[in-house]
């Protein structure tokens, strides 16, 4: 009851602010973002504890409060204000992604290795078969091909099938955090989501360099593409090694205020990423890899200091993660959106089945560990969003499916990804 | 350093886009001075300290505001420098100046000594004398507000009122969010969150989230059901990061290259030793405890992070060809201020022992 009283006074805060809107009118240098973080954190909290109670994921109700306050509904947080807020945003991704790299220990991964390994490559296979099978039956329904040649369609369905094979390490990070899990499944499907997102940005400049070749045969091949993402990915991973010794370093001389540091250090990693164009997911990662396997012991004690303070990181994240779900584009192509859906969670659960079988897997990975991979965040979204410039026919129409179809496995990911731990009884609810 | 003016890490845009953080540090400081107004502790108080305290604030304030009033009078018409720029940079100055940092006090009065033991009555007398400062600073952000600039639609009044409205507001909003069982994190996330939006609709309404949140403390810690030691737990967990974090920004706000700033921190010092001198000379004729050697009077001109909020929240709002000199006469002066408390103190008091783990 008084957290009805609560979100009741917050409301009542937020309508009556309403009187003073001609403020803006009068100029001075302030936005409204700092009032919006605040408002969000408090009612985002609330509808995780709300999602929790329907055994829902928290971040499930973090990212529906975001798309509800999000730019195509109550636009509470704008697009503008999502870009001034992208700084703070890749603050919380960063710290995320160090707590996830700081969980990939190089001991507890050797036993895991082939299968790690091997369902990664079943999943690349795998999805890639599906896809371009599924773009050249559905093409017709496709409104951005209009009289394609198989050219396209054959470059589309690779599309498909690399951007259906990423799925987000900041997702399964918040729920193992959420869940507490531990055990081997947990740990396998963190480094197979980690190494696929790898792969698939490496893939797809290859998809998008050698796709444009095919297309128009009599343009010569132009390796810039390519070349750079693949610097942007050995950039990010060493600006991440250096960073990961940048910790490791202040553990052993100074070891006082780590968490500061720390904040520092993501602060560091989201301004590089956006100056330099780096994965800024990656950069956090291997840092935190580097970390956690250099200085073991005091990495160890830093990543679950910050785990236990983790909440409104999360918090924040999601919720502004939900408010940039494009639902303008789940509108115009939600049919099509869905069966693309559907389509991936059948190919995801029969890459796993067949990547853990090859690679001797354990067996919760091979029943239930599917589910953990259909979350998709940000580097889809992002890769996405290069489709408009390396295929300016009907890149744009592909990028809407995509964004669509991200959307939606945004939304039910986190519940597959909190199913498969708890089935495989790895997690402590 | 990481400013714009040498390194160049934290850039005005990136300041920008840091502004939840900024904001969320300036109520955070706001409400911790709030909460430490607990009725059930303070009511073990003698009143007496209390209103000296307050007679202490109004005392060093008075004196402040005349010295600076003047010494900027002058500036004005040699620079010719606008009424309104040099009234509000009286005021902020003013607001930090009485400001008195304990920690310097608290540091020494560990040490076991007799001397050491008299320090105690001046650090109560620190801790309760923030009033004043904070209701000075209220006044400028209500009667100095964006709104009285040209035809005002509320009068400062109004201004004063929404301050304690919101203020209020933030406190229900937590004793309401905070009355359920939490665990550590919980607790830590709604009050973060409830600094944040109250700090964020001071923002929105061009007020001082400092005195919201201050307000919010206050009411807070006085509700029923306040408990001291689960706050202290979430305070302690976050405080240290969330000072250094806006320590940190309020270097990189800073802009140092303007000579007249700092010719006229000299005169700044000047003016709030005198000020603080004179009052606590004058409250120590109420009170003979607090008739101490002079090295040992030098523990009330130490600042500390409430004045270093008090003018970064200024410098996010005010504008004008003054703001450079109240920077640096706050936060040089605050370094000034700390180091020659120190010495002062240092100069009659051994160092404290360390404390036994």
């Amino acid at each position: 009851m008084s957290q009805v009283i609560a979100t009741a006074l917050i409301m009542m805060l937020m309508w009556s602010l309403k009187q003073f809107e001609w403020l803006e009118e009068l100029g001075g240098p302030l936005t409204p973002s700092t009032m919006t973080v605040g408002f969000i954190l408090l009612i985002a909290y609330m509808a995780g504890k709300l999602a929790s109670r329907y055994r829902l994921p928290k971040i499930t109700g973090y990212m529906i409060v975001g798309v509800v306050v999000g730019p195509y509904v109550l636009d509470l947080v704008s697009h503008e204000m999502t870009e001034q807020l992208q700084l703070i945003n890749g603050l919380a991704l960063s710290l995320i992604a160090i707590t996830a790299g700081g969980e990939l220990k190089i001991d507890e991964l050797k036993p895991l290795w082939k299968s790690v390994l091997a369902i990664t490559f079943m999943f690349i296979l795998v999805l890639w078969i599906v896809f371009i099978a599924f773009a050249f039956a559905a093409y017709p329904w496709m409104p951005f091909l209009e009289d394609p040649s198989w050219r396209s369609i054959l470059v589309v369905g690779m599309i498909l099938g690399t951007l259906a094979a990423a799925s987000s390490p900041a997702v399964a990070m918040a729920i193992i955090n959420e869940c507490e899990a531990k055990g081997v499944v947990t740990k396998c499907l963190l480094c197979v989501t980690v190494l696929k997102d790898i792969f698939v940005i490496t893939l797809f400049s290859i998809v998008v360099t050698f796709g444009k070749a095919l297309i128009k045969p009599d343009t010569p091949l132009d390796l810039n593409f390519l070349a750079m993402v693949s610097f942007e990915i050995v950039l990010s991973i060493g600006v991440g090694v250096l960073l990961g010794l940048l910790i490791s370093l202040y553990l052993h001389v100074v070891n006082r205020e780590n968490t500061l540091f720390l904040l520092f250090v993501c602060f560091l990693s989201a301004k590089l990423s956006i100056h330099f164009h780096l994965e800024p997911a990656l950069v956090a990662l291997s840092a935190g890899f580097f970390m956690e396997n250099t200085t073991p012991e005091r990495g160890y004690r830093l990543v679950h200091a910050i785990e236990r303070g983790s909440l409104p990181v999360y918090t924040l994240f999601f919720c502004l993660t939900g408010a940039v779900i494009d639902l303008e584009a789940l509108k115009s192509m939600w049919i099509l959106a869905l069966v693309v859906v559907a389509l991936r969670l059948a190919a995801l659960y029969g890459a796993t089945y067949a990547g853990t079988r090859i690679g001797k897997g354990p067996d919760g990975m091979k029943q239930f560990g599917w589910l953990g991979f259909v979350a998709q965040a940000g580097v889809s979204l992002g890769l996405a969003a290069m489709l408009l410039r390396g295929f300016p026919e009907w890149g744009a129409g592909l990028q809407t499916l995509l964004i669509a179809v991200i959307g939606i496995n945004l939304l039910i990911g986190p519940i597959g990804t909190r199913w498969a731990l708890i089935r495989s009884g790895e997690a402590k609810i | 350093m990481f400013g714009s003016n040498i390194f160049n890490i934290v850039t005005p845009q990136a300041l920008r886009q840091l502004d939840p953080i900024i904001y969320l540090g300036l109520g955070w400081v706001g409400f911790i001075v709030g909460i430490q107004f607990e009725w059930r502790l303070m009511a073990h108080l003698p009143k007496r300290i209390f209103l000296l305290a307050q007679m202490e604030g109004l005392l060093s304030s008075a004196i402040l505001f005349t010295g600076l009033l003047i010494v900027l009078g002058f500036t004005a018409k040699i620079f010719a420098v606008g009424r309104f720029d040099v009234w509000t940079t009286a005021v902020i100055l003013t607001a930090c100046g009485a400001v008195s940092s304990s920690l310097t006090l608290h540091y020494y009065a560990r040490s076991s000594t007799e001397a050491a033991k008299k320090l105690h009555i001046l650090e109560y007398l620190v801790s309760l004398h923030v009033f004043v400062p904070i209701l000075t600073l209220a006044f400028l952000y209500s009667f100095f507000h964006i709104d009285q600039v040209d035809g005002a639609r509320h009068s400062g009044w109004v201004w004063l009122g929404i301050h304690h409205a919101v203020g209020f507001g933030l406190a229900l909003i937590l004793f309401y969010l905070l009355k359920v069982r939490l665990t550590e994190s919980e607790r830590e996330l709604l009050i973060l969150g409830g600094i944040t939006l109250s700090a964020g609709v001071a923002a929105y309404l061009h007020l001082s989230p400092v005195v919201i949140c201050f307000i919010a403390g206050i009411i807070f810690a006085n509700l029923p059901g306040f408990n001291n030691l689960l706050m202290e737990n979430v305070l302690r967990h976050a405080e240290r990061p969330v000072y250094f974090i806006m320590l940190i920004l309020a270097g990189s706000l800073w802009n140092f290259k303007s000579l007249f700033a700092w010719g006229f921190l000299v005169i700044y010092i000047l003016i709030r030793l005198l000020a603080k001198g004179f009052a606590l000379w004058a409250v120590s004729r109420a009170e003979p405890r607090l008739r101490l050697r002079f090295p040992t009077l030098g523990g009330i001109i130490a600042q500390g992070p409430l004045a270093i909020a008090m003018v970064v929240g200024y410098k996010q709002l005010y504008a004008g060809p003054l703001l450079d000199t109240v920077v640096t006469a706050i936060l040089a002066g605050g370094f000034i201020n700390e180091l020659l408390a120190g010495r002062l103190l240092q100069g009659v008091l051994p160092p404290p022992e360390p404390q036994k783990s």
